[in-house]
């Protein structure tokens, strides 16, 4: 018995606290998203919104059969992708900050309707 | 001579081109040189004349009209087309067009000379031309309606051809507005008479409204709808003649068109182009011939027209307005001989009443300009010393529309001749005593003009060669067109030469009718012998203006012109403006007020979507995420009731 399942036994961790684990990074998330005026940060908390997603889709994959894999497989597809949309995002902000040296999302307002 | 009729579409066209050359050189070589302008118009009026000339001979030997037409528009059923027609009226009109508006032309050179706008002046007078000459070829209705609209637009360039002058740009309005009630109706009437003609023409293989078949569409018009409605449809073709020939309602806009140049004023507004309507009551005689109320009605407005013209005429002190009032009451003659349906009698008087009014209307022109540009009568008297030619050419025109021997004595035997046989005895009346006053009024001109001691302080000078010249070859026709044509001593006859329908009128050769007219026509001139020759005044112990105190009320109606132009002011100023102004408000408040309400309200919500649409990428995000909590908030609560 390894010492991971001594704690699970012992907290009795079930499929329930992987989700409430994945919701709490999930809003943790959204409220950066939402809230920070760095735009690096605002990136940040995209990444954070990935790896709950990961989490749930690891969590769901464990519980409900443990021989089909496609849940793992789908979580380090996620961090591909997120790697690559990091590396993207950071070229976007790069050549913005270009245009227009500031990283305060309030000054970022050109599309106003 | 085939040649000449197959291509008569040419003789509109000349000046078609002569107008756009004048119009487009305007920034190249024309304007340099007044006799390139003047070369350029005579020259196409003169082959027009010629054409004209050949055209006239060919309709002599040939009874069916020759007809030409070109596909021009096909929309569904309505199939329209643009072409000629070439029979015997519009080989007349074109001659009667063609050689007046030469001869005015080459007037114009002299009266126009000094004016700045010469060039311009030709301009109009080369498209009133191509649209006249249009007019009087067009084979359909719907062609005669565009070009019916293009003389009505030379017209009220002409008329306000001096726009600096206030009076001149109201008189063109005013004409503009006249004619386009008369146009409204003639179009309304048109666009009935197709619609309910219109299963007959799709049937035929004719042009739509072609002049040739409008004989059996009027037929089957009359056949398939009521006789009132028939009557209405007529009516209001007829509406169109109405303001183009001045008739009674709608006749104000001419005597006011006198602010226009004197040659146009010959030429638009006394020979031709009012003429126009007659030519049109012609055209469309098919229509009015079946419905006798159309027929009365259209008698009876030309025996109105005739007699308050006349009436209104005997007082004028303007020159151009008396001959204009003349124009208006002699149209009245041939709208009157139209309807009581002497057809021929009435254009034989066209025909003679254009040579002799032109000519009459030069020769005040010639007046007008050798005193400087007076036209009241009370500053004239004893030109005939200074302007022999003129005051001799103006005679025999007065003679003329008087019907003493010259050629307005024979047209207007034909027309009481018409109204007699055709048993219109209250008509011919009156016509009888019109004739009576024309004589009366048109020796009062004459003798204020050119006899007893001249009264003005210019110094009057003679008219030059090239005014004299157009006078003179136009006294010709004046005296002889209508003796000429008269179809009796072996002359040929107007009369069989235009009828249209084969009917044979047995001609009572009565003398009654020639000698009453001739002894009414010399009463005339004897009475304004009397009253407006110095010689003849003192020997009767007449005193002129005794006499006008006397009859001072009749006097005044007559000098206020009926009050009719009063009573239109005063119906446009209580009746038209409150109205108009009223709708003004109604579309502003009203209409103006629910289109702006909604445009408000649009205002509005756009106003609150707009809060959100602020730019910024992270409220959008909170808007998303919030909208997702909400609406799943929703469905949790709704998944738990």
């Amino acid at each position: 018995m390894s010492i991971i399942e001594v704690i699970l036994k012992i907290f009795n961790v079930g499929l329930t606290h992987y989700l409430i684990l994945g919701t709490i990074l999930f809003c943790i998330g959204i409220l950066g998203l939402i809230i920070s005026r760095n735009v690096i940060r605002v990136l940040m908390s995209i990444e954070i919104l990935l790896c709950a997603v990961n989490i749930n889709f690891v969590a769901f994959a464990n519980y409900s059969d443990i021989n089909n894999i496609q849940g793992q497989v789908f979580a380090i597809f996620i961090m591909a992708v997120a790697a690559a949309e990091a590396a993207l995002g950071l070229a976007i902000l790069l050549s913005l900050y270009r245009n227009k040296p500031t990283v305060d999302t309030e000054e970022m307002k050109e599309l106003k309707g | 001579m085939d040649f000449f009729v197959e291509n008569a579409g040419i003789i509109a066209l000349l000046p078609l081109w002569v107008f756009l050359i004048i119009i487009f050189g305007q920034n190249l070589f024309v304007y340099e040189n007044k006799k390139f302008t003047l070369w350029l118009t005579v020259a196409s009026t003169f082959t027009g004349l010629i054409c004209s000339s050949f055209i006239l001979a060919w309709t002599f030997n040939h009874t069916t009209p020759y007809v030409q037409n070109f596909n021009w528009i096909e929309a569904g059923n309505i199939k329209l087309s643009i072409g000629i027609i070439v029979d015997r009226l519009a080989a007349m009109m074109l001659m009667v067009v063609t050689s007046v508006s030469l001869l005015i032309q080459i007037y114009s050179h002299e009266y126009m000379n000094k004016d700045e706008g010469y060039h311009r002046f030709f301009v109009y007078l080369n498209l009133f031309n191509f649209s006249m000459l249009g007019l009087v070829l067009s084979s359909n209705l719907f062609q005669t309606y565009i070009f019916w609209e293009l003389v009505g637009v030379s017209s009220y360039l002409l008329i306000g051809f001096w726009f600096r002058r206030p009076s001149a740009a109201a008189a063109a309005t005013k004409a503009f507005i006249m004619n386009r009630i008369g146009d409204c109706g003639l179009l309304i009437g048109i666009l009935m008479f197709l619609f309910f003609s219109i299963g007959w023409w799709t049937s035929n293989s004719d042009v739509f409204l072609s002049f040739t078949s409008l004989p059996e569409a009027a037929k089957y018009v009359f056949d398939s709808t009521n006789p009132f409605l028939y009557t209405v449809i007529a009516l209001l073709i007829f509406l169109g003649p109405v303001a183009k020939s001045a008739q009674f309602p709608l006749h104000t806009w001419l005597p006011d068109a006198m602010e226009g140049p004197t040659p146009i004023s010959a030429l638009i507004h006394a020979a031709t182009m009012v003429a126009a309507g007659v030519y049109l009551i012609a055209r469309v005689y098919p229509i009015f011939e079946l419905s006798h109320d159309a027929m009365t009605v259209i008698a009876w407005t030309g025996a109105i027209t005739a007699l308050m013209a006349a009436t209104i005429a005997i007082t004028q002190q303007d020159i151009k307005k008396a001959l204009a009032y003349s124009t208006c009451s002699q149209l009245g003659f041939m709208v009157m001989a139209m309807g009581a349906g002497a057809y021929a009698a009435g254009l034989f008087h066209l025909m003679t009443h254009a040579y002799f009014k032109a000519m009459l209307f030069l020769c005040s022109g010639a007046v007008i300009h050798g005193l400087n540009d007076q036209q009241d009568m009370k500053y004239m008297g004893g030109l005939r010393k200074h302007m022999p030619a003129v005051a001799y050419t103006y005679l025999i025109g007065c003679l003329a529309i008087s019907g003493i021997f010259l050629s307005g004595f024979w047209s207007k035997e034909e027309i009481f001749t018409g109204l007699l046989e055709h048993n219109q005895i209250v008509l011919l009346v009156i016509a009888m005593t019109v004739a009576g006053m024309t004589a009366f009024y048109m020796f009062r001109t004459y003798f204020l003009t050119f006899e007893g001691e001249y009264r003005g302080h210019e110094h009057p000078h003679n008219a030059s060669k090239v005014i004299t010249l157009p006078l003179i070859i136009l006294a010709i026709p004046s005296a002889i067109v209508g003796f000429v044509l008269c179809g009796k001593f072996g002359l040929p006859s107007f009369d069989t030469f235009i009828r249209v329908t084969e009917e044979t009128v047995s001609h009572g050769e009565s003398l009654l009718i020639p000698v009453v007219s001739l002894l009414v026509s010399l009463l005339g001139v004897g009475l304004a012998m009397v009253l407006y020759i110095e010689k003849y005044r003192n020997m009767f112990k007449i005193n002129l203006d005794n006499f006008i105190q006397k009859v001072k009320p009749v006097y005044d109606f007559s000098a206020n012109l009926w009050y009719i132009n009063k009573t239109y002011y005063m119906f446009i100023d209580y009746i038209v403006l409150p109205v108009s102004e009223f709708m003004s408000a109604f579309d502003k408040f009203i209409v103006d007020g629910i289109v702006n309400l909604a445009a408000l309200w649009v205002r509005f919500c756009s106003w609150i979507l707009r809060l959100f649409q602020n730019g910024n990428v992270q409220t959008y995000a909170t808007i998303l995420f919030g909208g997702l909590m909400f609406l799943t908030f929703v469905f949790t609560i709704y998944w738990l009731l």
